[in-house]
This record gives C-alpha cells, sequence and structure tokens, in this order.
C-alpha cells in the first residue's frame, strides 16, 4: 500500500475546491495545476500549492496530457485526482499516470476504456445480464443500417456516440427523415469533443426516469452500493435537479438496480467511485444507460443522504485501503440539488460570462453549496458555467422541495443572469411536487415554465 | 452622436490604448469620454512575450524592458546537453529568433525562441528549474537608453 501525499488536481473549479478539502481533511498536500484564466480564481488561493500548466485554451491545459504530467512530476506529486469532465474519463491519461508511477485517483486505464465504449459496455452487459435498453448491438455504419434498426425498434430513437458523455454526441430522431441528420450531428460533435464519432441507436424511452446508482469499489474486488440518485429533471440531457431517494423507488427496486449496478461494476474489474446509470420506466423496469467512471457533479447528494465523503473514500481506495463498509449503504431522509449556472434562461439558455458583483450563497442547517465562487469573482467564456451546485437534506421531500425554494430565495447573485428562476419555478410545478418529473417533462413543457418565469408565477 | 463622433471616439481609444497615459477624462460639447486602462510593463511581442502580473509593482521604471515567459510547464534547461555552452549568457544580443533555453516535458524538448531582440538582462531561472507555463525566465534589454 502506497500512501498518497501530493495530489495533483487537474480541474478548475467546484470540483477542484472539494477535491482540496478533502485533500485537507486527509492530511495530503494539494497541488493544483491550473490555466492562465483561472490564476485568480478561489482553488488556486485554496490549494497548498498550484501551478499554471498553460493559457485559457483547455486543449492546451486541462487537456494537454503532457503538461499535466510534467507538472505532477516536476512537483513530485505521488497521485492525480481529476475531477470531472476534462481528462477524468480519458483512458489514454490513466495509461500514462500508470506508467509514469503516479496514481490515478480513479479505475484503472483498462475499466475507463471498456465502460468509456459505451456501444462496447452495452454488450458487455448483455453478457452479463443486466438489461440494456433496446438498440443495435453495436455501431451503425451506414444510413441504410440507420434506417433499418430504427426502423425495428420504432421511432423516436436515440443516437449516441460509443464515446459520448456529459450529453454530448446524443441527437434525438422522431422520425426517419431526421435520422440522417441526428446521426450526422451526434457524430461530428463526437469527433470533436472526443477525438472519435462512431454511433449506435437506441430506442428513445419515453415516461421513464433517469435513475443512476452510486457504487464505490476497492482494489480487493469489494463493491457497495451507496443507493440512487433521480436526476429526471433534465434540459437537452443537462441535469439540472438531482434527488435521492428517487421518488419511484422502493425496497425491491433499489436492491434490483444495487444488484445489477454491483454485477456491472465486477465486470468491469471496477475501483473507486463509479454511477451506473438506468431508465426506470412506470412499471419499474430498469435498463442500463452507461457507466461514468468518475465521480460526478451530483455526488453530493449521495454524500448527504448517505451521510459520507466519497471524494475521500476515492483517495483511500486509490491508495489500497478497502472500503469502510461491508454492506450496501441506503439513503436517510430526503436530498435535493439544485445546479445553479450562468445562463439565462430567457434567452435561450445563453452562457453569460461576467462578473459576480453580489456573491451571497444561502446558509444554514443541513444545507450545503458547493462552489468556487465568491464577490468579484469571474465567469470565464472559456469553460462551464457552473456557479454552484446547493443541496439540502431534509426528512422528507415536502421538507426538502420547501427548504431548497428558500434555499435559491436567499441565493442572491449579481453581475450575471442565473438558473435560479428556473429552478424555483421547477421546484413549484405540481408534476414536480408529485414526484411526476420524467425525463422529457422540462423539454415538454419549458414555453410554459419560461412563460411563468417571466411573469414571476410560483 | 453621427458617425463622424463614432470615429474620432475610436481614433482616440485606440490611441489611448497604445499611448503611456492610464487614465483619461474628456469633455468636447455633449460627449463625455472617460477612459482607464492598467498599466503596461512593456510592449506586447510575439505571443509569448505578455504582460506579466508583478503583483502591486507599478509599471515598469524602465519601458525598453521585457520578459521572455515559459511557453509550457516543465524543466527548464539553459543549454541543448549538460556538456555544452548554454544557449544564451546574460549580455548576448539576441533577436526574435535566437533559442534562449528549452523546456522538457515528458521527455518532449521545447526550444524557447526569444520572441523579442535585444540584449540578454538577466536570466531569471537555474538550469533544471521546474517553470510553469507563463514564468518569466529571462529580462530583456531592447533598446538602448
Amino acid at each position: 500500500m502506497k500512501q498518497i501525499r501530493r495530489i495533483l488536481i487537474a480541474n478548475r473549479g467546484e470540483i477542484a475546491a472539494r477535491i482540496i478539502h478533502a485533500c485537507r481533511e486527509e492530511g495530503i498536500t494539494s497541488i493544483l495545476a491550473y490555466s492562465s484564466a483561472d490564476k485568480n480564481t478561489l482553488p488556486v488561493e485554496m490549494a497548498d500549492e498550484s501551478v499554471c500548466i498553460g493559457p485559457p485554451r483547455a486543449d492546451r491545459s486541462y487537456l494537454f496530457i503532457p503538461s499535466v504530467i510534467g507538472a505532477a512530476k516536476g512537483l513530485k506529486a505521488d497521485a492525480v485526482h481529476p475531477g470531472y469532465g476534462f481528462l477524468a474519463e480519458n483512458g489514454d491519461f490513466a495509461e500514462i499516470c500508470e506508467e509514469q508511477g503516479l496514481i490515478f485517483i480513479g479505475p484503472s486505464s483498462k475499466s475507463i476504456r471498456l465502460m468509456g465504449d459505451k456501444a462496447a459496455a452495452r454488450a458487455l452487459m448483455t453478457k452479463i445480464g443486466v438489461p440494456v435498453i433496446p438498440g443495435t448491438p453495436g455501431l451503425v455504419h451506414s444510413a441504410e443500417e440507420s434506417l433499418e434498426a430504427a426502423g425495428d425498434m420504432g421511432y423516436p430513437v436515440l443516437v449516441k456516440a460509443a464515446a459520448g458523455g456529459g450529453g454530448k454526441g446524443m441527437r434525438t430522431a422522431e422520425t426517419p427523415d431526421e435520422l440522417a441528420a441526428a446521426v450526422h450531428e451526434a457524430s461530428e460533435e463526437a469527433r470533436k469533443a472526443f477525438g472519435s464519432g462512431g454511433v449506435y441507436i437506441e430506442k428513445f424511452m419515453k415516461n421513464v426516469h433517469h435513475v443512476e446508482i452510486q457504487i464505490m469499489a476497492d482494489a480487493r474486488g469489494h463493491v457497495i452500493s451507496l443507493g440512487e440518485r433521480d436526476c429526471s429533471a433534465q434540459r437537452k440531457h443537462q441535469k439540472l435537479i438531482e434527488e435521492s431517494p428517487s421518488p419511484l423507488m422502493t425496497g425491491t427496486l433499489r436492491e434490483n438496480m444495487g444488484k445489477a449496478a454491483k454485477k456491472a461494476a465486477r465486470a468491469a474489474g471496477y475501483c473507486g467511485a463509479g454511477t451506473v446509470e438506468f431508465v426506470v420506466d412506470r412499471q419499474g423496469q430498469f435498463y442500463f444507460m452507461e457507466m461514468n467512471t468518475r465521480i460526478q457533479v451530483e455526488h453530493p447528494v449521495t454524500e448527504m443522504a448517505v451521510g459520507t465523503d466519497l471524494v475521500r473514500t476515492m483517495i483511500r481506495t486509490a491508495q489500497g485501503e478497502p472500503l469502510p463498509w461491508d454492506k450496501d449503504l441506503v439513503p436517510r431522509g430526503w436530498t435535493i440539488e439544485c445546479r445553479i449556472n450562468a445562463e439565462d434562461p430567457a434567452r435561450q439558455f445563453a452562457p453569460s460570462p461576467g462578473v459576480l458583483k453580489v456573491y451571497e450563497p444561502p446558509r444554514g442547517r443541513d444545507l450545503r453549496v458547493d462552489s468556487a465562487m465568491k464577490e468579484g469573482s469571474v465567469i470565464s467564456p472559456f469553460y462551464d458555467s457552473m456557479i454552484a451546485k446547493v443541496i439540502v437534506h431534509k426528512n422528507s421531500r415536502e421538507e426538502a422541495i420547501n427548504s431548497m425554494e428558500q434555499a435559491l430565495g436567499q441565493f442572491h447573485i449579481e453581475g450575471v443572469p442565473t438558473t435560479i428562476p428556473l429552478q424555483k419555478q421547477i421546484l413549484s410545478l405540481p408534476a414536480f411536487r408529485e414526484g411526476r418529473v420524467d425525463t422529457a417533462y422540462i423539454e415538454t413543457h419549458l414555453k410554459d415554465i419560461l412563460q411563468n418565469m417571466k411573469e414571476g408565477k410560483s | 452622436m453621427d458617425k463622424t463622433d463614432k470615429e474620432w471616439i475610436q481614433e482616440l481609444m485606440n490611441k489611448f490604448q497604445q499611448s503611456e497615459i492610464t487614465k483619461i477624462k474628456i469633455r468636447c460639447g455633449e460627449i463625455e469620454l472617460e477612459m482607464e486602462k492598467e498599466a503596461s510593463r512593456g510592449k506586447k511581442s510575439s505571443g509569448i512575450i505578455s504582460e506579466t502580473d508583478t503583483d502591486g509593482q507599478e509599471g515598469s521604471q524602465n519601458p525598453a524592458e521585457e520578459e521572455i515567459l515559459s511557453p509550457l510547464v516543465g524543466t527548464f534547461y539553459a543549454a541543448p546537453s549538460p556538456d555544452e555552452e548554454p544557449f544564451v549568457k546574460e549580455g548576448a544580443e539576441i533577436t526574435a529568433d535566437t533559442v534562449v533555453g528549452m523546456v522538457e516535458s515528458m521527455k518532449v524538448f521545447t526550444e524557447i525562441p526569444a520572441g523579442v531582440q535585444g540584449s540578454v538582462q538577466k536570466i531569471l531561472v537555474h538550469d533544471g528549474d521546474f517553470v510553469e507555463y507563463d514564468q518569466p525566465l529571462f529580462t530583456v534589454r531592447t533598446e538602448q537608453p
């Protein structure tokens, strides 16, 4: 077992701040690798050490493997935490870390590659008996093949890039006419973002919830489930609100989904924190979508729901420690998270970079705000527009929703438009209150939601 | 405001940008214009030379001095190999194309062109030092005083 003493954090924003906190609590030196655009950000201030690795463009800094590795080696880090996004699910990066004697805080490059190829992952799940969404067994190679497959499974269909993730490289086609464009766009987007444009086709599941299982595994092959997160409130495959438990969860369903998720992790030889995403229909049937081999944006939901620290546990399992639990964890009470972005819902969600003239996050019991912002912080045009994540934990769903409404009401931001008004509107929807918001709901009702938002209705 | 006014303001802005003045207030008829900028330190040239953050230091006393910044993070080498003479010494006359050092990252050596013409005034790092992106490596005197 190799004791980790110095971790290079290859990320920025709130997740960098989150990892710095975890390092501090573990007595580990945090070294933040940042781009010149992020020089004056809070994580650079917070980290024990920091190093500028390149210019603002991510492909010359946060995504540029030689500079990240060079910085880690030069500053004698013994481990690298990739956070989420950027290099977090890059098998080559994990492999280079392994070769360079750096502990990659995450699964092996082999597990990343296996699950990173969404088409291969589907095939693996079918083999081990985990139900998958009906779809093509592998990649589609021609227009005729796409049309035939989509016709067989019935429209609408979802075109997905095998290398996709984070909502990128995904398009729906409602009719055969839309299919060719959907294939082209999904493929091109994935080629640009991930360097590979292969796509497969899945049936577009209607009236389903997005329910994902958080798993944690150690190097000895011990895997446990930490319960679910329901992330059905989405817009364009971008999650807006996440909660645990899922409104449609039952004890039996959780047990069965947990079993399937653990089976998936074992089949991938998994180690560390991972998420197995499923869709669940009204009858309680669940289907594997994909496995994310990283810590996720919404991990605080699980941390508050089961009362643990996933990032610290990641560090510990990465240095070879066994999991601290011997059985599955079940969410207690109700936990909800809202993502607050610097986007203008009234203007097609245009990213709105700018300076936070006022930044006053809400405070309170059972309330957590994960952010790397303070008054005067700049929302940079170079990266994603997240300002903060607000998480509340209460005894019941109703209390949690009310408490979230209060928290958002107290969140005072000036200088850039934010998604707070939209989030408030969603929380007030009868469908949300009743736990009926499925993955298509927000998109389908967006016009009305935005109209009510404009009129200040609640 | 007509087109001529706009052009006049645009021209003023350009001149202000190029000048050493950091703050200016102009009133002309109905038009009131106020411009402010950070003090520049040295001229910009060649991508790797840039305004560096000198953390509270006032603008450079000598405008004819520039810094050569590291183009990437890694280990700085002053000479092509351990047995050879350094690329440049203090006082050396250089042109924009002169290689002044190398940065190594993952066994890839990247030459650093000076990007500026003048004489090397001070070498700010040592052979084998770990340097970060944009770190000043050399100061260069670009004009005779």
